[in-house]
């Protein structure tokens, strides 16, 4: 048997916490990302289209290192674990903000107009008509961008993280044994996020059924 | 550490970033004209009639979008070294590369094929055309015009992720940014510097390629003939 | 040279799944005749139409199309080739429902695709017929335009000079005005009316009555996977012989009546 596949296993905890807590940060950050891009104000928008810009126009390992480097200097003294988990929201948080944007724009305008003609007023509007809407074509994927975070969540291994990727290092660092170790470890990653990835599709299409009724 | 830029970092490290940054370019470069083709191949693989290529095609695909391009750059480049098979990390980084973006461009492609009206290739099949030269001469000059987007997208993540290759000491633009911080013990301003200069090449990719898309008079028929068949079809 | 069949299937079965689309349809159509196919939807019509040129290969039956014969037994595997199906193709027009026109060639290059990609005619010739069959079309004027710039009545004509690029024995047209703008629908029909004045053999699944009648030699009338009836318009018409031939055409004509009746 594989040496350390315990130990793989016990670190998969690792990485599905960190990826939870990650996606939690990373709806919040984006719902008030997507909030300040429709902001009144002129710069919470400038602020939140920098902030999606950089962060889809550079890598997450760049993000990382930058981060985990940068808290210190400016007196920030934190896990390396707490580290990671906002830089993985940071990142997540500026596409599921495009992606809420795409989805609220993609259902507002005859349902809007259909829920004024009623006169709704426009938080009504919001609350009742668009957001339940936007939630449910969000669902599939946002369960994709988990997917996507669980693999993103490997790099908290080159900050010094112990979860799945870090493991495995520690592990052939004693074992020599990289391949049967990495495919290891692969075939947990593809596990973790084939699933969701099936999640996804269920949800993609018990939702086109609904709509289509 | 203090808390100010160091603009000595800037000035010492220029031609150093400078070259990863050209590397990191030719990686993708070297990586996309590679990996267009055999994604191709890939993609068309998925559509075929005889059961083994479409297993065979999912066997490729879903590895590579279901696990940490990390782990597959650690996968390929020590456990073929395990096997015997050294490579140097330029050459390894350049392989791990073109096969994951193989993998991405395959589903980009099968994306823009499915997206290509279902009456495109109907219409081809009854006037009597093989199924060859349908899908060259009718569904994948429509294709490349549905897929501008994706493959934008493909080729950006190329950019983004080949900074892990850093890990297997590729060197490329993060490992310059880590050849830097050594020399100058200034990490913060090492990896601002480089994720600037990402960020450069990333949106200036993004813009170019949109920039030629528009200027293609096929893609721009195309996308006329999209908005205006709402009426149509089932 | 009428009276040879160029169109004839004896027994031919089509599922998809559990739904029998097609239950044992014989049919025969003789060179130079005008069939319509009438029904209501999801009876078959159209499904009887790919199956003619194996857009939908049938489960079993018998198919004698422009000279080739074909086997279908249930179970079996295809007997013949990927080169026969496509010879058959093309000597078997067809004009869709929704054009699908190329949407990345003009006019011009739709027409020609087909005859210099398949026939390797010299792209020159290919050029000279094209503009000659769009002239046909009424459209010599938009050789250059691409779909997009074109009307749905405008693409639907581009649609059948490009099946008469391949210069078919017969043609088949599956619902050609069903996608159009009513006031689009004239100038496809003018076009279908004057290819039957020229001894053209067509199959047409349609829903315009008023075409039938003046066109016609037979209507077919099909209703879940069956034909019921096959005469010619007149006694169609006037006294139909089934019970939901009957209420078919009240369905149709008391929706139409209002406004005209169709049928004289």
């Amino acid at each position: 048997m594989l040496t350390g596949l315990p130990e793989l296993l016990e670190a998969t905890q690792t990485t599905a916490v960190a990826s939870i807590l990650a996606i939690a940060l990373a709806l919040v950050i984006g719902l008030a990302t997507a909030a300040a891009r429709q902001s009144q104000w002129l710069i919470l928008r400038k602020i939140a289209g920098f902030y999606v810009s950089v962060i889809r126009g550079t890598p997450l390992y760049i993000q990382i290192l930058g981060i985990y480097f940068l808290l210190p200097s400016l007196g920030i003294d934190i896990p390396r674990f707490a580290t990671g988990v906002i830089a993985l929201g940071l990142n997540s948080g500026s596409y599921i903000s495009e992606m809420i944007g795409g989805a609220v724009t993609s259902i507002s305008k005859g349902q809007t107009e259909a829920a004024r003609a009623l006169a709704m007023p426009m938080s009504t509007i919001q609350r009742r008509i668009i957001l339940p809407q936007a939630l449910r074509l969000m669902l599939p994927p946002l369960t994709l961008e988990f997917t996507a975070l669980v693999k993103n969540s490997a790099f908290l291994s080159i900050i010094g993280v112990v979860e799945l990727t870090r493991t495995a290092q520690q592990i052939i660092s004693v074992s020599f044994q990289p391949t049967q170790t990495w495919i290891a470890v692969a075939i947990i990653y593809f596990v973790l996020c084939f699933v969701l990835g099936l999640v996804a599709r269920y949800l993609e299409r018990s939702f086109s059924v609904q709509a289509a009724r | 550490m203090e808390a100010y830029f160091d603009l000595s970092v800037l000035t010492y490290g220029a031609p150093i970033f400078f070259k990863g940054a050209l590397a990191t370019i030719t990686f993708c470069v070297v990586a996309t004209l590679f990996g267009f083709p055999l994604g191709t191949l890939i993609a068309l693989c998925r559509f075929s009639k005889l059961r083994i290529l479409r297993g065979f095609a999912l066997a490729f695909v879903e590895p590579f979008r279901n696990t940490p391009f990390l782990v597959q750059a650690f996968l390929i480049y020590f456990g073929l070294a395990q096997l015997g098979i050294r490579m140097s990390p330029v050459v390894a980084g350049a392989i791990i590369l073109t096969i994951y973006s193989s993998a991405l461009f395959a589903e980009a492609i099968r994306g823009g094929i499915l997206s290509v009206p279902r009456g495109q290739m109907e219409s081809a099949r009854a006037v009597g055309m093989p199924y060859a030269t349908a899908m060259r001469r009718i569904v994948f000059p429509q294709m490349l015009g549905y897929m501008a987007p994706a493959s934008t997208n493909v080729i950006i993540t190329l950019i983004k992720d080949s900074a892990a290759l850093a890990v297997i000491t590729v060197p490329e633009l993060a490992m310059a940014a880590q050849t830097v911080m050594g020399d100058t013990f200034r990490p913060v301003e090492a990896y601002l510097i480089a994720a600037v200069v990402y960020w450069l090449i990333t949106t200036g990719t993004g813009a170019g390629i949109s920039y030629v898309a528009n200027r293609m008079d096929t893609l721009r028929k195309i996308r006329l003939s999209q908005s205006s068949t709402g009426r149509v079809g089932q | 040279m009428s009276g040879t069949p160029i169109v004839n299937l004896r027994a031919v079965c089509k599922s998809f799944g559990d739904l029998q689309v097609l239950k044992s349809v014989d049919l025969q159509v003789k060179l130079g005749e005008k069939i319509c196919i009438v029904g209501p939807s999801g009876s078959g019509k159209s499904t009887l139409l790919r199956c003619i040129n194996l857009l939908e290969e049938p489960n079993s039956g018998q198919l004698d199309v422009a000279g080739t014969h074909m086997d279908f037994e249930p179970g079996s595997a295809r007997k013949f080739s990927e080169k026969e199906v496509n010879r058959l193709r093309q000597s078997v027009g067809m004009v869709f429902q929704s054009f699908n026109l190329w949407n990345h060639m003009t006019a011009l290059q739709n027409v020609m695709e087909a005859p210099i990609q398949i026939k390797g005619v010299p792209k020159a010739q290919a050029a000279e017929s094209a503009q000659m069959l769009l002239q046909r079309v009424g459209l010599g004027n938009k050789s250059s335009s691409y779909p997009s710039q074109l009307s749905g009545g405008q693409q639907q004509r581009v649609a059948i000079a490009r099946a008469l690029a391949m210069d078919p024995k017969i043609m088949l047209f599956d619902e050609p005005t069903s996608a159009l703008d009513p006031e689009l629908v004239g100038e496809v029909l003018d076009v279908m009316e004057k290819l039957a004045d020229d001894g053209m053999t067509m199959l047409v699944v349609t829903h315009e009555m008023g075409f039938a009648v003046e066109v016609a030699d037979r209507v077919i009338f099909m209703d879940h996977g069956a034909i019921l009836e096959d005469c010619v318009p007149s006694s169609f018409f006037h006294q139909p012989k089934t019970e939901r031939a009957k209420q078919f055409l009240a369905r149709l004509l008391g929706r139409n009546a209002r406004l005209q009746t169709p049928v004289e």
